[in-house]
Formats: C-alpha cells, structure tokens, sequence
C-alpha cells in the first residue's frame, strides 16, 4: 500500500475540487454576491419616511379644477402620489396625466423661486434674481412714466377671472388712477358664448351654458378635444361609455388626426381653417333642405330671406372646393344631424381663440337651426355660481379685446394659462411698455415679460374652483395648499397691494383667501340651492351642511358644492342668428371663402385647430410626461407646430 | 377564450386584470400614475421608445384601412404576469425573478439582478425596461418619491409587478385588524385606479365572485399571444374582431401599423 503522495495525486485531488466546486452552491453564490456588491447603491435616490397621511385638494393648472387625494408622507407633508376622487360628481374621479404628476411641478427646473429680471437672449430668455423691493419700485416707476404716456398707465390682465382673488385683487387697483382690471373675452365655451349672445328676449337673463351629455345622439366636433378631457377629464368616461353603448354618434372634423378623431365613429378630414365654410355649408342643407328644427322655424325672427342669401353660396360643392369635405358627405352629416338630437361644438375653451368668432359664430348658428337652444336641445343654461358683495371700490373690468391697440404702459398678467395669445396681448401695449408676470414658472406668457413675480402655485394655495367649460350645472370646490410655497413667492393681491402703496395710494390689506372664500361658502348657503358631495358619502342638501363653515369644512376634506337645475330648462327660442349689426357677420363671409389650400402648401407648415381643454400650455410638463412621447411615442413628438384658424389668416 | 389556469400549489390567489379595450382613450394616465407609483425617473434627454423605461406602455395601433377610414385602437400592455412557462423565470441565472405564490405575481428584484438581459430576450411582450442611465430626477424632486418603493440603479432589468407594494400594504392591513386575507378592495395597482374609463378591472381570477373572473369569461376577451401557452394573468377585452386578430398577430402586416413604442 502507498502512502505517499505524488504529484499526480495532488493534480487529481486539485481537478475534482475545482470541478466539485462548479457543481457546489459557492460560484453562484459568489456570482449572486457580486452582482448585489456592484449595485451602486448609495446613488440610488432615497426616499422620505414618515407617517403617511391622506389630504384632498384640487389641481388649478387649468379651469377643469379635477378634484384630488393626495398621498403625503412625513411632517410637514409632502405629497408623493395623486389620484382622483372617487365618485366626484364633477370629475368622476378622473385626472389628466398631468395631474398625475402636479406635485413634481412644485419642483420643476423652470419653477421660479423669487422675483426676477427677465432678458432675452439669443436663444431664449435669463432670469436674474432680485429683491422684491427692488421690483415693485422699478414696476411703480415705470407706471409713474406711463401715466403720461400711455392711454391706460396700468393694467392687471387676469387670466381666470370670476375668482374671489380676482375681487381681492381689484381693492388695490381701485385706488390707481387709470388702472383697469382686464378679462379675456370669454369665460365659458366660445361655441356657448357665441350662442348666448344671440340668445335674446328669454324669461330673464340667459346665464351659462353647458352640455347635457345624456341628450345629444350626434355630436359634430369642430376640433373639440373630446375624447381628450374637454371641459374636464371627467365628461371623458361619459362618452366613452355611450359610444360603446351606441347611443352617441361622435363626428370629428378636424384637419388633424388628433386622438379624438383617431376615436371618432368617423373623421372628415378638412384643409386647416376651412371650419367656418364647413358650418356654413352644413347651414346651407339644413335652410334649403327644410331641416330646421320645426320650433325654430316658427319662432326665430330672422330665419328670412337675408339669412337664406347669406348661406346661398356656401353650397356642399363650394364647401368641398374650400374646405376638402366631398359634397355627398356633407349633404349626409347634416341629415345625420337634422335626424335626431344631434350637438355642434367647437374647440373653444374660455378665453381661448382655437377658433375665430367667426368659425365659433357659424357653428352657433348650427346649433340655434338645430334647435339646441330650446327645452329638447342639449345646450342648457344654469344657474351663475352664488357671489358675496364686497364692501369698498373695484378697480373697472374691461374686456382685453375692447382696449384700444397701443394703449397699455404697464401690464401686469396674472395668471400661468396660455388662453390669451400674444399676438393680442402684444397689440395693445404701447411701444414702451413693461410687462410683469406673476406665473409660478417662466413658461408660457411670462417668456415675454421683464419682470417676473412668481405667485404660488397650485397645491401651494388656497384657491377655489369654479365651474369647468361646458357644465351644465354650476359647482364649486376648493383647492386646497399641501405644501409650503417658495419663500419669495407672492401672491398677485399682495403684490398689487404692495404696488399701490408703491405708488403713495392707501391700499386696503388683502382680505386672505380662506375669509374671502368663507364668504363665497355663505353665498351659497344664502342661495339654498344644490347639494354637498362628501367622499365616501351621499349628497346632501346644502341646507344639512352645518351654515357656511360646515360647507367650507366639508369642501375641505374633499367635498364639492353642485348647484340644482334650471327650474325653467333653457325656453329660450328667440334669437338672431346672424345680426347684422354684428362685427363678425361681416368678416364671416371672406373667413368662409378664403382660398386657403395652396397657401397652407406654400407655407409648408402644418397649422390646425389647438383646443385642449387641459393643462397642456398652462404650465411646463412635468418631466415624468416624457413617457408619453419621447418614451413611447404615445403622443405625438418633435416641432410639429400648431396653430389657429385666427393665426393662420395672420401667415 | 380558454378557461384560465387553476391555482398550483401553495397559490391562494391568482391576481390577474382585464383590460376594455373599447374604454382605453390612450390618454396615458395610467402609464404616468404607475411612472410615479414605482418611482420610475424621467428618462435620460439620450432615452427614446426603445431605451426609456416604462413598466406600462400604451400601445398605438390601427386596422389598416387608408385614411380617413382607419380605425385606432390603443392597448396598454404591463407584464403580462405570465401564469405557465413564464419565460424570464426560466432564463433568469440569478433568481431575480421569482413568482410569489400567495398571489401568482411575478416579480422582478432589482438586487439580484446581473443585468444580463435574458430575461428581455426572452419575453414575448416586452414588457421588460433596463436601466441604461443613473436614475436622475431634478432637484428636490426626490422628495416626491414614493417611500414604499425602493429606487433602482443602473444595470438592472425592471418591470410591472402588479403594484406588489400595494398588496403588502393590503395584508398589513387586514393583519391590523385580525384578519389573514386582504380585502379585494384595499388592493388596486396604480394603473387600474388611474383610468379615467375605468377600463381596467383587477382582482383575484379565481375567484368566481369576482367582477375581474366574470369579465375574464365574458364575450370577446383574449390574450396577447395565446399561442405561445405563457398563461397571461393580463386579459385583453374588445367588440372589435380586428384587435382580437391582431392580437394573436393574425393580420397581414403591411409596414404601415402604428406599433410604435
């Protein structure tokens, strides 16, 4: 027997050790070690600890007001998720993906955190930090200037009005002299706008107007976004759910493919900014083919032979010349529309101009032939949301359309949606003009200011929510601030107060939001109308809501306010269609005819309707929205650059 | 469409979603709500539709009819929760992917992960992001993650789990009140609440109570894929014979379909 060792046996015992050794737990283990061990996990972001907790508000990026419950963690809270409300009578529990995302706004790379001196460069703008002091002073110097320069030396343009912090911010501006509080044109729908105006003689004032979405079986859509949040995200489920059911038809009539007309029962493709001939084409079937709705043939007062003459031209075949529609197709659609309970509705949103007067004034004319103003159309006034009286003066409110051009020397824009256009905005500044913004972020309209001031933004104050475009009822909710703003932010009432007394005028210190809102809450309870929303629970009669502090309570933890019906449903059948007198009646015709194709070819741009109701615009999209687009091509990318009918007239 | 797939041992439940087809907008709410539910960082300005991460994408597609007939339909495509020959269980070299048997969830743990990406190669949907960059959110926005999702690093393979989160939460839950089962409505992955058309339905598929099991059985439903014999947890349902086609990818493709992303 050998007992000694040779190098061979060493060899072996070394060669079924290794082989023994693949075949042990060893190597994988130290394979699985390694690869936790080369996780480079002290860069790997952190997150926060701490209780979490349940808050509601409401997102204010744009008039749709979505109610929301936010997730927050840690003391003082901070938000981490959002999602909607469930069983909301408003939004049904429904958010835009942007209100996903709301709470990394408060932290977006083009938030601004103080005031700052805003210059272009080549390129784009610089924003230099300074003190507010140093603002107000420069702002009030250059109002002192344009007081003998400028026809309206100061002018706050408010991009939401009908807010009780728009009230509060036209205390201070009272005691300015010639300083005005100026609106955008519209603060509903312009299709609804357009048809409110030629609604006349009704049983009292006609107030708001609204869908109601259960009634039409057609609806023709003139670039309206409506599969896209319209009005709110929350009249997106409701379509959805009676397209599928059958019993609504939806025609999308847009030169885009947008994601409503890809959702469309049928997209009639037009040349961009022909809208106005297709309405009028469409009007033409509807006089000359006897489909007016029987009602309004009897009781409009105008439906003579001057309206007649004025859509004479506009046959389907000089419509399909103009706008691309076959003839055929149109004669059909307004059949289609003449056949049952059928809708026309522009893109517009409030104060915005997707489309002219012009194209908004033809397709009211639809709707008024169609009968949709009477107590069988889908259009339905509702009530104006209940209003306190506030004690003291108020700086004079004045449509931004009706300045004269060239008559603004300080300009003060509160507010963060892009629903004025610049082009307007800029045509009535004066050549040395100073123009402040008091947007959150420097995005949008603030781009063209030379001061910028930031003012919270939405879940950092306390604001309220009015009734979404479109509506049939009114409501109203509160947003409430889940996190503390920028220490330097202001408020625009605080800003305008500070500016007066700037100026050496006695300005009465801003009321606060939540007093000012208590008093809209007492308004009302005053009323006695509608009924409380609290999540989790039935409605109740605001009667049962424990005064104005148990409504304001309750809208706190979430709730809504929902106004009752009209009484009396829209018995509103006298108008005029198109009157004479009208400024848009004499433009509509040449907007009609317009021979626009070979100009779109030469521009070689691609100009269409811009309608979306959201919060696109209003603010900078928050990082995360890159999924949608860059990350998967969900939407739609790149410079592709759109447009209006208004703008392309202007090319 | 094929009974589903019984419980295998030691499975109590077997959480699956049937996703209306006819109700899906692609408005991309869910594809943001799951983004900031899991902490998933904006993609780097370098990423695009094949290197960003999503565990949810939306896909766009159309029936190939010329214009302006085309019809469109938008399909959001998670993991599809493979339930039989889950294929990234099988190739992954390092365990990181495991099936949690209580719920029949299959789930991907970045920790373990090598970044090999087999598990990419090996799915048939796709629906499997790797982390090519360094998560990087802008600053102080790190404050708005969710503290109930650990954050991932480069070089590793990530996906949908089912808001598996949300279950723990769910058990913890029920266990504070003495209770060994979850409520089915205390457990919704993010997706599934954020639709704005409710077109998601989520829950437990055997369970024959269940409005998810009864939408499962229900006319026009399907899977992604069928053939393959994977088991899909995720059930596709629409009136639409033409995205039932396609779905098994039976219609001739014509290099024209928007199968983008």
């Amino acid at each position: 027997m050998r007992l000694s060792f040779t190098r061979r046996d060493v060899l072996f015992a070394a060669t079924g050790s290794a082989a023994g050794l693949v075949l042990s737990p060893v190597p994988w283990k130290l394979l699985g070690d390694s690869a936790i061990w080369t996780q480079r996990s002290r860069f790997a972001p952190e997150t926060l600890r701490g209780d979490i907790t349940t808050r509601f508000s409401a997102c204010t990026l744009c008039p749709a007001g979505c109610a929301l419950r936010a997730r927050c963690v840690g003391m003082p809270a901070v938000p981490v998720s959002l999602t909607g409300v469930a069983g909301h009578p408003v939004t049904h529990g429904a958010l835009c993906p942007t209100g996903f995302a709301l709470h990394h706004l408060m932290r977006h790379p083009l938030r601004l955190t103080g005031p700052a001196q805003i210059a272009r460069r080549k390129g784009g703008v610089e924003a230099t930090s300074r003190m507010a002091d140093a603002v107000i002073a420069s702002v009030a110097d250059a109002v002192r200037s344009a007081r003998t320069a400028a026809k309206v030396p100061l002018a706050v343009l408010d991009l939401r009005p009908g807010r009780m912090a728009s009230l509060e911010c036209r205390r201070p501006l009272a005691g300015i002299p010639g300083a005005l509080h100026v609106v955008p044109a519209s603060r509903e729908a312009s299709t609804f706008e357009a048809m409110r105006i030629r609604l006349e003689g009704a049983e009292g004032a006609v107030g708001p107007l609204g869908i109601d979405l259960d009634k039409p079986r057609t609806i023709v859509s003139f670039g309206a976004p409506l599969r896209e949040g319209w009005g709110t995200p929350g009249t997106v489920p409701v379509l959805v759910t009676r397209q599928n059911q059958g019993s609504l038809r939806l025609v999308q009539i847009e030169a885009h493919r947008s994601p409503t007309a890809e959702c469309a029962d049928r997209w009639l493709p037009i040349r961009p900014g022909t809208e106005a001939a297709v309405a009028l084409g469409l009007a033409h079937v509807l006089v000359t083919d006897g489909l007016v709705a029987p009602e309004v043939a009897r009781r409009a007062r105008d439906l003579d032979a001057s309206f007649r003459t004025f859509v004479a031209p506009f046959e389907p075949s000089a419509a399909e010349r103009i706008s691309g529609i076959p003839a055929s197709a149109l004669r059909s659609l307004a059949h289609e529309m003449a056949e049952g309970s059928s809708l026309a509705i522009g893109s517009g949103a409030p104060g915005t101009e997707p489309l002219g007067p012009e194209e908004e004034s033809a397709i009211a004319a639809l709707n008024l032939l169609l009968g949709n103003a009477g107590p069988n159309g889908s259009v339905v006034g509702r009530h104006e949301l209940p209003s306190p009286t506030l004690e003291g003066s108020l700086a004079t409110e004045v449509p931004l359309t009706e300045l004269a051009d060239g008559s603004v020397g300080v300009l003060v824009i509160d507010g963060m949606a892009e629903t004025v256009s610049w082009t307007l905005i800029a045509s009535k500044l004066a050549k040395t003009a100073t123009v402040v913004s008091l947007s959150p972020w420097l995005t949008g309209l603030s781009l063209h200011a030379s001061w910028a001031v930031p003012s919270p933004a939405p879940l950092e104050l306390l604001a309220e929510v009015l009734p979404p475009a479109g509506a049939p009822v009114a409501s109203w909710g509160l947003a409430l601030p889940l996190v503390a703003p920028p220490e330097n932010a202001m408020a625009p009432a605080v800003f305008l107060s500070r500016l007066a007394t700037a100026l050496g005028n006695t300005a009465p210190a801003p009321e606060g939001a939540e007093a000012l809102l208590k008093r809209r809450a007492a308004a009302i309870v005053a009323a006695g109308r509608g009924k409380v929303f609290v999540p989790g629970g039935a409605l109740m009669a605001v009667a049962d809501a424990g005064g104005p502090n148990g409504l304001y309570e309750k809208l706190s933890e979430g709730g809504a306010w929902i106004d009752d019906p009209l009484s009396t449903p829209t018995p509103l059948l006298r108008f005029t269609l198109l009157p004479p007198t009208h400024q848009e009646v004499a433009s509509l015709a040449a907007v009609a005819t317009l021979g626009r194709p070979e100009r779109q070819g030469d521009a070689g741009a691609f100009l269409e309707p811009e309608g979306y109701v959201g919060a696109t615009g209003a603010a900078p999209e928050p990082t995360i929205l890159g999924k949608l687009g860059r990350e998967s091509l969900l939407r739609a990318t790149g410079a592709a650059r759109r447009s209006t009918p208004v703008a392309i007239r202007e090319v | 469409m094929k009974s589903a797939k019984k419980l295998v041992d030691g499975e109590t439940h077997r959480y699956g979603m049937v996703i209306d087809l006819d109700r899906c907008t692609g408005c991309g709410a869910c594809m943001v709500a799951c983004a900031v539910e899991n902490n998933v960082p904006p993609g780097d300005p370098a990423a695009n539709e094949r290197t960003g991460i999503s565990w949810l994408r939306v896909y766009r597609m159309n029936d190939g009819q010329p214009l302006p007939e085309t019809r469109t339909a938008f399909v959001p495509v998670p993991c599809q929760q493979c339930g039989a020959k889950t294929p990234c269980v099988s190739v992954c070299p390092q365990n990181a992917v495991e099936i949690d048997r209580s719920s029949g969830i299959v789930g991907q743990i970045p920790v373990r992960c090598l970044g090999c990406r087999y598990c990419m190669a090996a799915c048939p949907y796709h629906a499997r992001s790797f982390n090519w960059w360094d998560p990087a959110w802008p600053a102080g926005m790190k404050e708005s993650l969710n503290p109930d999702v650990s954050t991932r690093t480069r070089g590793v393979v990530e996906k949908c789990n089912f808001c598996f989160h949300r279950l723990q939460a769910a058990r913890a839950k029920a266990a504070a009140a003495g209770s060994r089962e979850e409520s089915p409505g205390d457990y919704l992955p993010a997706c599934v609440e954020a639709c704005p058309t409710s077109a998601f339905l989520f829950g437990d598929l055997d369970d024959p109570t269940s409005d998810v099991a009864k939408a499962a059985e229900g006319k026009g439903t399907f899977r992604l894929l069928e053939k393959l014999g994977t088991d899909p947890k995720v059930i596709y349902r629409s009136a639409r014979p033409w995205i039932r086609q396609m779905a098994d990818g039976a219609l001739p493709r014509n290099g024209k379909e928007e199968h983008r992303g």
